[in-house]
């Protein structure tokens, strides 16, 4: 303390004291006020440099969140979408089943193929499925309807818009969840497996691999017949009606006035007053048919062979010549690249046969086909018909399987996402208390500290009105 | 006798009556700043001899002194200096302090993570248009926040700089009332009476001018103080140096004593510490934000160029930055790109243009290679002409622009080239022979190659004048050679080049396509073998690459099949994948196993299907995917400003692309403008944590973070060195109270002792006077 205080120096103390006090006050209560402990980055640099991050990972997390909650919708829309799928996949495959059995009217299987082509339809809406502005299945193409269904001629077609990409979206540090399927995925081909034929035409494949989507028809033309009957017997329009390939062999027995194809049924030669008598269409058992002009007839006893000539084509592009040794031909649709081998050394009968790319084709050409053959757009014979429908069968089993692994792919990220989700809040709670252990004022303290500032300076009035009170000036007289 | 008595009386009540009057002064003054206690010098008068002894002859008083310390003076003015100084710097960094607005949710720090939040909501949801105008506004936001910061800098420094001004001005003043009480002083002094109030007024006001400048002092033997400051003679004698400021071209001020143009280094007072803020403090911060914004801009602007919008790719771009003619020769051709005055910096890397044709959608990707060193803006022009289906120049205002050809639309983007056998060089349906070995080949003027084709056999010669460097003969410069021969073109032949290799092919396709080679001298070089016949084929392989490149870096695989065969068919048929470096990365089984068409996994995410089709190994088939992770590893683009999302160098102009505010959609969300791609959102987002090498390793957010916490860190510490410094200067001014400060109490005892005195000396004289009356009366 001062050996000499002067007056001066007496209130610049007080003034000092005074100051110093009411600034403890002052600061106390703008941090009780806005609940602060750091209001500047001067009050604490390091707090502050703190306090910043946290904000920051905070404001991101918060962000996570959020994408979180807009992914939330769409991923329960797609699984909802495809809970559907597999129901109308599995309604279909009832329908098929009951389609495929042959003690069915023509008029019951189109019905069938009625319903099946409004549960095709179905499908498509339900793979159009769109939330907000966006279409779940269309890959990253959201905007775009992703599936678009087109009928001409009695075809239905259904093609796809959109694209192969996942669309990710990131719900915490480093984590990307894929929220989408594409459609190409979930309606699409699953992998190619093998190459099928229904095998009415007798065509086997050939060795060298074969390429190509879906479905698709192998024509099996006839051009002519060549060879004489025996017993004077003549081809009916020199043969163009007859459906027989390859080497056929024709037998007339004049004893019991018969004649048969091959192995085949025998048929009774007609009565020459009948109209059967310049045209009877012999079958044997494969289905093949040639027709007969008895015209001529001997009433010997004869065995012939028949040659029938024929050509092929994929989806009738091109047709080439059957060469009947042939054991890999290769046939390639120029259209779609469609490559086939086939072995033509058994071939015996002209008609469409269908290919199945099985694993290549996508559901609603199942469906679409399906619901075809149901109709009978091609005008097939009963077998043939479930021939066919066996190979789309097949098909719309893989895409059911198709569909219920996206289904449990779809489960997998909603887990993902709930567990992000759960651990973006842990994080939003820890990273909270955090900052406001860094940032926010403990009111205890700060009302501590008001407490003592206050009654300092209380003291610090008191005692500085005493001291500048006194004088000698109040005693000298 | 009485005589003399009589004087000692008047002597005492002269002392007394000035002692007390300079009591009054002192009271009167107790309250005057600077003010130093005066008081009477009284000594006893000679004593005279009298009647034999000495006699003493009252008192004399005939000085009044101050009291006051020198040294004391000293040390106050320079704590008051000091203390000015961090008093004025801390005005100024406060004011930035609470410009900043941090921490707080209205600072840039919120504006940064706003910025990304909305990159971040748009990610998950491209599609949505509300949200594409909210990140526009959340960019401007942004921008204008570093805009805004960085003018009011500027701002608060053109401030500074006036006050420097105006306080100079202020300097001026108290020097030349120093220089008159110089004066005055020396004037009082000479007749030997201490100038006691010109010196509290002289000290005063130097303790004024030291709250402006740093001052050292010393007197001379008349009373003059000479003042410096800055080691500079500030006041000398009867002469005052008057203080200038001047702004400099950078913005910074400097104070100039008159008559020199050696700038002052003032180390203390206000003027200092307002230049340490104008000067230093605030530079510094702006240095920072704009680092901090010119990164930004660079690094947003890299994943941003690579991106397409929704609206799918371009038809033309210009670029944000103007070249400069360096050399000034009037021409920008020949300038490297690198060095055309363009803000951001060129490596050497890559640049993949793709061009797709609107309607087909065939997609052709270009390799631009850049070198820092090499590449000029012509060459660049060039590279980019030489692509079909693109044009690029310069425009008016040195801005290269780059336009699409009608039908025709380009991009930057990481494309993964699905169909990427253009030549069918790999299975294709032509007839097609490659060389055993990727180039450059080591050929000798003359080397020949001798085919045969469906018209004639022929020889085409390799010539000197057609290479750079013979020895260094590059694939493309013989496939240049072996187009340009006319037998070649009438033989219905071409060469193509995959992956660094040349392939000579027959124009035609299908089984009747075909062609010898018959020998010639480059064969060896080639790793060919002379007299192979070759063919096409009836069908192509498809080969067909999808899935997503995960691996870091760029690379591409190189499709090389091991052995003769049929896809699907002859057994143990393989392919060889190999990456950039050389190095195997997988094996494809395409034996009777492998159903052509079905999809198989090569590495690092990407799928391969092959269709039905022959691979030749003895043909030397090849084919090359480019794998890119970074389309623009030069960083050309972001250099350049093209498909920028921000324009501008620094925090003061950093903005939102003019175009992308008026056209959300513009804005490059994705890689390939499929309404829902997200990946360049993503890749923006992730720069948030992204550690910058230009920000000293940190993240923008981090940066930014310290950036502030340095200021914080830099006003407590000036703020609590000025708490010490005033606890010091209020020390040393209750010393100077303790020597030169008024005490009443004890002006008024000594009031009263004072008046005792004089009440003694006026009763002495009376008795003196009784005593000459006795003795008056007497006569």
């Amino acid at each position: 303390m001062s050996i000499r205080p002067t007056q001066q120096s007496l209130y610049s103390l007080v003034t000092r004291g005074l100051g110093y006090n009411l600034s403890r006050l002052a600061h106390a209560q703008e941090r009780v006020a806005t609940g602060k402990e750091i209001l500047r980055p001067s009050d604490d640099a390091v707090g502050t440099a703190r306090a910043l991050s946290m904000r920051r990972r905070l404001g991101l997390i918060n962000r996570f969140q959020e994408s979180v909650g807009t992914t939330r919708p769409v991923l329960e829309t797609s699984t909802s979408a495809l809970e559907e799928v597999s129901l109308v996949l599995r309604e279909s495959r009832e329908l098929m089943i009951t389609g495929m059995s042959g003690s069915l009217s023509s008029d019951d299987r189109e019905a069938i193929g009625q319903q099946l082509h409004l549960l095709l339809e179905k499908l498509v809406d339900v793979a159009n499925t769109k939330i907000g502005d966006r279409f779940v299945f269309a890959g990253t193409e959201t905007v775009n309807k992703p599936y678009t269904i087109t009928s001409r001629d009695g075809k239905t077609a259904v093609n796809y818009n959109g694209n192969d990409q996942v669309q990710r979206i990131a719900v915490g540090f480093g984590t990307e969840i894929p929220i989408n399927i594409p459609g190409s995925k979930v309606f699409g081909s699953s992998s190619v497996e093998s190459v099928d034929l229904s095998g009415i035409t007798g065509v086997k494949l050939g060795t060298t691999a074969n390429q190509g989507e879906g479905f698709a028809n192998l024509y099996f033309r006839h051009n002519a017949t060549t060879g004489t009957p025996g017993s004077g017997i003549t081809l009916v329009n020199g043969g163009d009606d007859d459906t027989i390939l390859n080497n056929h062999s024709l037998t007339v027995d004049a004893v019991a006035g018969t004649v048969q194809l091959d192995d085949g049924v025998l048929f009774q030669i007609p009565d020459p007053s009948s109209a059967e008598y310049t045209d009877l269409t012999v079958v044997n058992n494969g289905g093949e048919e040639v027709h007969l002009d008895f015209s001529g007839y001997t009433g010997a006893s004869s065995t012939a062979a028949l040659f029938g000539e024929g050509s092929v084509s994929i989806n009738g592009s091109v047709y080439i010549p059957i060469d009947f040794t042939e054991t890999d031909l290769e046939l390639v649709h120029p259209g779609n690249g469609t490559v086939l081998h086939i072995n033509t050394t058994e071939v015996h009968r002209a008609d469409a046969e269908l290919v199945s790319f099985s694993g290549a084709t996508d559901i609603f050409n199942v469906l679409a086909g399906a619901a075809a053959d149901m109709k009978n757009a091609a005008g097939l014979e009963s077998q043939e018909a479930v021939n066919r429908l066996e190979l789309r069968y097949d098909e719309l089993l893989r895409g059911l399987d198709q569909a219920l692994k996206s289904l449990g792919t779809l489960g997998a990220r909603t887990e993902r996402l709930n567990s992000s989700e759960i651990r973006l809040e842990t994080t939003t709670v820890n990273l909270e208390g955090l900052l406001a252990q860094v940032e926010d004022v403990d009111i205890t303290t700060v009302i501590l500290d008001m407490n003592q500032a206050e009654q300092t300076l209380q003291l610090a009035q008191a005692t500085g009105s005493r001291l500048i009170q006194h004088t000698l000036l109040n005693y000298l007289r | 006798m009485p005589g003399i008595g009589l004087n000692t009386g008047l002597k005492a009540l002269l002392a007394a009556q000035a002692a007390l009057e300079t009591t009054g002064h002192n009271i009167s003054n107790s309250s005057t700043p600077g003010f130093s206690r005066q008081r009477l010098e009284v000594t006893a008068s000679r004593a005279l001899l009298q009647r034999g002894v000495r006699i003493g002859s009252g008192v004399s008083g005939n000085t009044i002194v101050r009291s006051s310390d020198a040294l004391l003076l000293v040390r106050t003015t320079k704590q008051i200096a000091t203390v000015n100084r961090l008093d004025a710097a801390l005005g100024g960094m406060t004011e930035i302090e609470a410009l900043m607005g941090e921490p707080g949710n209205f600072g840039l720090s919120s504006g940064i993570s706003d910025f990304f939040g909305s990159i971040s909501e748009l990610s998950a949801s491209t599609e949505d248009l509300v949200l594409r105008t909210g990140m526009v506004q959340m960019a401007t936001a942004m921008t204008t926040q570093f805009n805004q910061l960085s003018s009011t800098m500027t701002t608060v420094r053109r401030d500074t700089a006036n006050q420097v001004e105006i306080q100079a001005q202020k300097v001026n003043v108290i020097t030349e009332r120093i220089v008159m009480l110089n004066e005055e002083i020396g004037k009082t002094e000479v007749s030997g009476v201490p100038a006691n109030d010109l010196r509290d007024k002289r000290e005063e006001s130097l303790r004024e001018l030291s709250s402006y400048v740093d001052v050292q002092f010393n007197e001379d033997q008349n009373g003059v103080m000479r003042i410096t400051t800055g080691g500079r003679l500030m006041v000398g004698g009867n002469k005052a140096f008057k203080l200038e400021s001047v702004v400099g071209v950078d913005g910074d001020v400097e104070v100039f004593m008159e008559a020199s143009d050696v700038p002052v280094k003032l180390k203390h007072g206000k003027i200092a510490g307002l230049i340490e803020v104008g000067d230093q403090f605030i530079p510094n911060l702006q240095a920072k934000m704009d680092r901090l914004a010119k990164n930004l801009i660079f690094e947003m602007n890299r994943l941003h160029s690579t991106g397409t919008p929704s609206e799918g790719n371009f038809t033309t771009l210009t670029s944000s930055y103007r070249l400069e003619d360096q050399d000034q020769d009037g021409s920008l051709s020949d300038e490297l790109i690198s060095r055309s005055g363009l803000p951001f910096d060129i490596q050497s890397g890559e640049l993949f243009v793709n061009v797709t044709h609107r309607t087909s959608g065939d997609l052709n990707s270009t390799k631009i290679l850049f070198n820092p060193n090499e590449t000029t803006v012509g060459d660049f022009l060039d590279e980019l002409n030489a692509i079909d289906g693109v044009n690029a120049a310069l425009n008016s205002f040195n801005k290269i622009q780059i336009f699409a050809d009608a039908g025709f639309g380009f991009d930057f983007a990481p494309r993964l080239n699905a169909n990427p056998d253009k030549y069918g060089t790999l299975g294709g349906d032509r007839a097609s022979l490659g060389a055993g070995q990727a180039g450059p080949y080591s050929l000798v003027d003359g080397d020949t190659m001798n085919l045969t084709g469906p018209v004639s056999s022929f020889s085409v010669a390799f010539n000197s004048v057609e290479f750079e460097e013979m020895s260094q003969a590059t694939a493309e410069e013989m496939a240049a050679v072996l187009n340009s021969n006319a037998d070649m073109q009438s033989n219905g032949l071409r060469a193509v080049v995959t992956a660094d290799r040349l392939y000579v092919q027959t124009a035609a396709t299908g089984v009747a396509s075909t062609f010898t080679l018959d020998g010639g001298t480059s064969l060896a070089a080639l790793s060919m073998a002379p007299g192979s016949t070759v063919f096409g084929s009836s069908t192509a392989v498809d080969l067909k690459i999808g899935g997503a490149y995960t691996g870091e870096g760029n690379n591409s695989y190189r499709f090389v099949p091991t052995s003769d065969g049929v896809i699907g068919t002859t057994p143990d048929l393989e392919v060889d994948v190999y990456n950039a470096g050389g190095q195997l990365v997988a094996t494809l089984d395409l034996g009777d196993t492998y159903q052509p068409g079905t999809e198989i996994e090569v590495a690092e995410g990407i799928t391969a299907t092959f269709g039905f089709g022959s691979l030749s190994a003895s043909e030397n088939d090849s084919t090359l995917v480019n794998l890119i992770a970074d389309s623009d590893t030069s960083d050309v683009l972001a250099a350049l400003g093209i498909n920028a999302i921000f324009t501008g160098t620094g925090a003061a102009d950093i903005a939102l692309r003019d175009d992308l505010v008026a056209n959300p959609q513009a804005i490059s969300a994705g890689f390939s403008g499929a309404s829902g791609d997200n990946r360049a959102l993503l890749a923006m987002m992730g720069l948030q944590s992204e550690s910058i090498s230009a920000l000293d390793n940190d993240s923008i957010g981090n940066f930014y973070g310290d950036t502030i916490s340095g200021v914080g860190f830099e006003i407590s510490q000036a703020g609590s060195s000025r708490e010490i410094g005033y606890f010091l200067l209020q020390n040393l001014e209750t010393r100077r109270e303790e020597t030169s400060g008024v005490n009443v109490d004890e002006e008024l005892v000594d009031m009263v002792r004072y008046e005792q005195s004089f009440n003694a000396a006026s009763r002495f004289i009376q008795v003196l006077n009784e005593l000459s009356d006795e003795i008056l009366s007497l006569i």
